[in-house]
Order: structure tokens, then sequence, then C-alpha cells
């Protein structure tokens, strides 16, 4: 039984959601604003969070920029059609993944599955390819779904730990798009659809450059990205 | 903007020259109490030459002053007459009439007698050996009243002067004239901030208060138009909420109907998506009016059209109908690569919708006019009507009210496409080709050559 948290200032919406997630199996509680959300959180432990950004008092980048600085819960956000503005910035914060609201209930617990699913695919059932591996400076832990750099933990959400297992596992190879998308995110990625790309910038933020001063994920245009292998000199 | 300009300077100009010709005519006709210089210089050479005529008359007599005139040629302000007792000439030109009385006035009028017609008549008598009683008449002919204040320099001098001085009044005058063409041709062509300047409003004449008034004018305009596209974009964002609602309100039926009514409910979805679908294409609509900058990444529009055209020929085919790409070249754009897809898309999606049954779309790409990229659409549908073509790219426009509502258009794809390209730098238009519409879309591209892959995002700054 998943835990979900849901928090939009719409109280009918969020009523007719719970009824439905409850259908889908979900255990649901909600969250009429921010700050609301952000004690919720403290309080309970949720395995997910559907955060919609346009809410009074806090909005939703605002919980979600001060949810990161202490969880790594998933965030699914909820923006409004049309404004890849919120998008991006909620990506770049840390959301997991992002919805257009209004949006066909099927769809939103497709998400809410795909992103569920990362998140447990570690603490739970250690899959085959659980075997720890390093690449470079890098140290990867399936199992654990901890990555590690040179030792030191490294906080990654659920999402862009997903990309980065799925992008060190063919270090060197450039992987697609749609393979990414697929592997990682769960689902196949829409045109235009920003999310990879965030994920990515995410992810050289957090690494950083390699050793050497090179970039360690390079974007190669309409194809897909490559983790670069360090050259050993 | 010229011919006005040149109109008003040489309408001034001739206008101070006339002004000052007659002011010079005045002064040296009715009031002309102190003598200028050039008619003081005149009356010093008189004087000398009085002078020496009279000597040469007396120490050589008649044929010594007429030679002495043939060789020096008349003096200069001075006309010499010399009559014998009886009034005949001898120095061979006759008095004329208007001098004859000096003749036979006695001699103690002379001293006071009148000037004749301004100019001066001395007369002097004198006995000469030989030839007896004679009278010396000098006429003084002063200089023409304009020369006594214009030479040559002084008429350069004011031609120069009165030229700038009409100049600068001319372009005083055009000046906030072409101000105003500007910022009406700003706002014109959609630039509400457009306001005339501070030089022109702070004027105090009529055309100051124009302008003031033209700044009155676009404000309301702007607030106006802004208005109206607050309100649009509010009533959709507002529409969203219900709209969001209905569709989980949807799925709690659909899960509890148990199949039963499922047709219905998937109408009714398919009704929701295209209302949401419409509220997104107003929100994109009104973005896009207020948008000024434009995301610029490099865009490979060969992809981007084949995609388009394959995406389009695949729903094309369910009804019957064919999209093809019949021309493709390379080429580069710089901007927003998901807008210039909708644009093109919902193009070639209304042409879609307008072609008749088993008929074909075309698509063609080239590099046409000043080396800009060229899409040209086809369809073999009715077209439009010549007195409607500039107004298909209109929000909500609908050529024919039945047919068009059958087909499922809702008027924004163009308007959106047109304010895509726009923000391109590009042009779209519409026409009637016989066979149907023909929609091109010129867009200008990056310089030459593609870039490569590392140095993509060098080429977008430059």
């Amino acid at each position: 039984m998943n835990r979900i948290l849901i928090s939009d200032d719409d109280l009918e919406l969020c009523e007719m959601l719970q009824e439905y997630l409850v259908g889908e199996g979900f255990v649901v509680d909600m969250a009429h604003d921010g700050e609301h959300a952000l004690r919720q959180l403290s309080a309970e432990a949720y395995d997910l969070l559907i955060l919609d950004i346009m809410m009074p008092i806090r909005n939703g980048l605002d919980v979600l920029r001060e949810l990161r600085k202490t969880s790594q819960v998933p965030v699914l956000m909820l923006t409004a059609r049309g404004s890849d503005v919120d998008s991006v910035v909620g990506l770049e914060l840390g959301a997991d993944d992002y919805i257009p609201k209004p949006c066909n209930p099927r769809v939103l617990v497709a998400r809410i599955r795909a992103v569920l699913r990362r998140s447990e695919a570690s603490d739970a059932n250690p899959s085959q390819d659980s075997e720890t591996f390093g690449v470079g400076d890098i140290t990867v832990y399936p199992g654990a779904h901890r990555v590690e750099q040179n030792g030191n933990r490294l906080e990654l959400t659920s999402t862009e730990y997903s990309v980065l297992a799925c992008l060190l596992r063919h270090a060197g190879q450039v992987v697609g798009k749609d393979q990414l998308s697929k592997e990682a995110l769960g689902r196949r990625l829409e045109r235009f659809d920003r999310s990879l790309d965030m994920h990515i910038s995410n992810l050289r933020r957090k690494l950083g450059p390699l050793p050497g001063g090179e970039e360690r994920i390079h974007t190669v245009r309409g194809v897909g990205y490559l983790y670069t292998l360090e050259r050993t000199s | 903007m010229r011919g006005q300009f040149l109109k008003i300077f040489l309408w001034f100009w001739g206008a101070m020259i006339a002004l000052v010709l007659i002011l010079v005519w005045t002064s040296a006709h009715l009031g002309g109490q102190e003598i200028p210089p050039m008619l003081e210089h005149a009356r010093e050479v008189y004087q000398k030459d009085t002078t020496e005529v009279k000597n040469v008359l007396q120490s050589r007599g008649v044929a010594g002053l007429r030679n002495w005139l043939e060789r020096h040629g008349s003096p200069r302000f001075m006309e010499v007459f010399l009559l014998t007792a009886d009034g005949r000439s001898l120095l061979g030109r006759a008095l004329p009439p208007r001098l004859r009385a000096f003749a036979y006035m006695p001699e103690r009028y002379l001293e006071e007698a009148p000037p004749v017609r301004n100019h001066h008549v001395a007369v002097y008598p004198m006995v000469l050996p030989g030839t007896g009683y004679v009278r010396l008449l000098l006429v003084f002919h002063p200089p023409s009243p304009i020369w006594h204040i214009l030479s040559y320099q002084r008429l350069a001098m004011a031609l120069l002067v009165s030229g700038l001085v009409c100049w600068g009044l001319a372009a005083y005058l055009t000046a906030p004239v072409r101000e105003l063409r500007r910022v009406t041709q700003g706002l014109a062509s959609g630039d509400l901030n457009a306001r005339a300047g501070k030089s022109l409003a702070r004027r105090r004449d009529e055309l100051g208060g124009l302008g003031r008034d033209f700044n009155t004018m676009a404000s309301r305009l702007q607030s106006l138009i802004q208005s109206r596209q607050r309100l649009m974009a509010d009533v959709s964002h507002e529409l969203r909420s219900p709209l969001a609602r209905l569709q989980i309100a949807l799925g709690l039926a659909r899960r509890r109907s148990g199949g039963e009514v499922s047709s219905e409910l998937d109408r009714i979805e398919r009704e929701a998506d295209r209302l949401n679908e419409l509220i997104g294409q107003i929100l994109t609509l009104t973005r896009l009016d207020s948008q000024t900058a434009l995301a610029s990444e490099p865009i490979d529009m060969a992809a981007m059209v084949k995609t388009i055209v394959t995406d389009a020929n695949y729903e094309a085919q369910t009804r019957n109908r064919e999209v093809k790409l019949v021309g493709e070249v390379a080429a580069e754009i710089v901007g927003d690569e998901s807008l210039l897809h909708s644009a093109i898309e919902n193009i070639v999606r209304n042409a879609v919708r307008h072609t008749p049954e088993d008929s074909t779309v075309e698509v063609d790409m080239e590099i046409g006019k000043g080396g800009q990229l060229l899409i040209e659409i086809r369809d073999k549908g009715p077209g439009i009507d010549e007195s409607l073509l500039d107004k298909v790219f209109e929000p909500f426009f609908r050529v024919d009210e039945a047919r068009n509502r059958e087909a499922g258009g809702h008027g924004l794809g163009m308007s959106i496409a047109q304010r895509a390209v726009t923000l391109h730098r590009g042009t779209i238009s519409a026409s009637n080709t016989g066979e149907g519409l023909l929609v091109r879309i010129y867009l200008p591209l990056t310089t030459d050559g593609v870039p490569e892959l590392e140095m993509a995002g060098d080429s977008v700054k430059a």
C-alpha cells in the first residue's frame, strides 16, 4: 500500500482524486496549501507527493525547494498546461516528473506508478542487475539506490538516480532519448518534453565535471546523451 | 515627407526674401532720411565730377568737354547737358522734356529748384569765350535704392541666413510629423508600447498637443488590448479548474458504470479533450501576442517538416486523405522549435481538414527569394474567397459556418501559426491556386552552413 499526499488548493478536485486513487489501491491524504503540505510531510512518511504549482500561501515551487533541503521523497508536479516555465523550474528544483493539468486520471495513475516503481526498485526487491558497479570516481549501489562520488554519498532524487544509473551502465555509448526515457522515467517521451534535459542538467550540477575538467554527460543533439569515459593517460 | 519639407522650406524662404525686398523699398521711398553709405559715396563722386566737368568746360570750351566725355565716358552718377541761351543742346543729346524747364528758368529761381523725380539737378550758368552764355545742367543719378543697402556679399549673406532660418523652421515643423508617423507605424505593426517622444510631447503648439493626444490614444488602445488579452487568459485559466474536476469525475463515472455507458463517456471525454485543447490554444495565442523574446536553439527544419508530414499523413489516411512531402531542402533556423513545429503542423492539419476525400495535401520546401526558407502547403479544397484571404489569420476566422464546424475547425491554429512565424521574423501568406488554398511560409535562415554539434551553442549567440 503506497501512501500518497495530494497537495492542491482545489478541495473538490482533491476529494475526487482521493476517491479515484483509493480505488486504484493507494492510501491518500490531502493538504490544501503549501504550509499544510510541508507539516504533513514532516509528520508522516509518504511514498509520493502530488504537488500543484498554483497554491495559496506557499506555491508548489516554494514547497519543493523547502522539501528538497531535507527529503528526496518522489514528487509529481501538476502544472498548468502550456506553462513550460513552471515545469522546467520544478524539474530543476528536483521534481521527479510533471503532468499538465487538467489531465486524464488514467494518465495520472500511470505516471504515479512509473515514479513509484523507480523509487521502489531498490528499496524492496534488489533486481538482477543489483551488483555494485563503478565508473571512474562514481560508484553505484543499485541495492541501496545509492551513488557515491569518491566515497561521498550524492543526494539524488530517485529519478535522477535512475537516469544516472542508466547512463553509467552504458558509459561510453550514446543512450537514445527514447531508451533513456523508457528505462529511467518509465514512460515514452513526448515531443518537446524537457524532463530528461532537466534531470540531466541537475545531474551535471551535482556531479561536477570529470577530474580532467571535461563534461561528464554530453548532449548528442537530436540523438541522446553520452556519459564520457575518462581518458586514462 | 520630403516633399512637404521642401515645400515648406521654399515657401518660407521665398516669403522671407520678398519681405526683405519690400522692407528695403519702403524704407528707401517713404522714410529714408538718413543717407546710407552707398548714397554718400555716390555724392562724393558726383561732387568730384562736377568740379572736373566745370574745369574742363571753362578751360577747354565746348569741344574740349565733348572730347573729355568721349574719352572718359559719362560719369557714373551724373548726366551732363549743355544748353545755349535759347535752349539748344550743345552736346548732341536733346534735353528730356522733364528737364526742359531748367533751360528757361530765370537764374534767381535755380537755387531753389525742386528735385525732379528724386534726381537733383544743378544748373551752372557761365559765359564761354567764343560761345557766349551757356547753361551747364548736371543731373545727379543716385544709385537705385536697393543698392543703398544691398551688395553682392550682403545678398549672399541674406540668402544664407534666411536659408538657414527657413531650413530650421521647416525641420522644426516636419520633425514632429515624422515622429508621429514613426510611432503610428510602430503602433500599427503591433508595438503597443510605441509612444511619441518627449521632445514632441513637450511642445506647446498644436503639434505637441497632437503628440500628447496620440500618446493618450495609444495608452488607451494598449490598455484595451491588454485587458482583452488578460480577459481571454483569465477566462481560459478559470475554465481549467472545472475541466480538471470534470476529467476526474469522468474517470470515477467510468469506473462505476462498469462499461455500461462507455460510448457516451467516450464522447464526453472527447469533448473535454477538445475543450482542453481549445483553452490551450487560446492561452498560447495570448502568450504569443505579448511575447517579443524567443527561445533560440538551432532547428533542423527538414527533419521537423518530415516529422510533421509523416504524422499528419498517418492521421489523414484514416480519413482517406494523403499528405506528401514533394520537395526537401536542408535548412537550419534558430528559434523556438516547439512553436515553429506547432505553427507548421497547424497549417498542415488545416489543409487536411479542407482537402476533399482521396486528394493529396502537398508540402514543399525550398530556398526562396532572398535566401529565405520557403515552405508551401497546398490543398485541393475550395480555397477562400479572395476578399477574405487577409482575414484567414485572424482568431476564430471561419469561411463558412456550417462546413467549417463540421470539419471541426475552431480557427485558432492559423492565428497561432502567424504569430509564431512573425516571431521568427518570417512572413506567412495565403492565396488561391485555382485548385485549392496555398499557404506560403518564409523564414529567414541562419548564416550559411549547419554548425557542428559542439559549436551549436555558440552559433546561437552569434
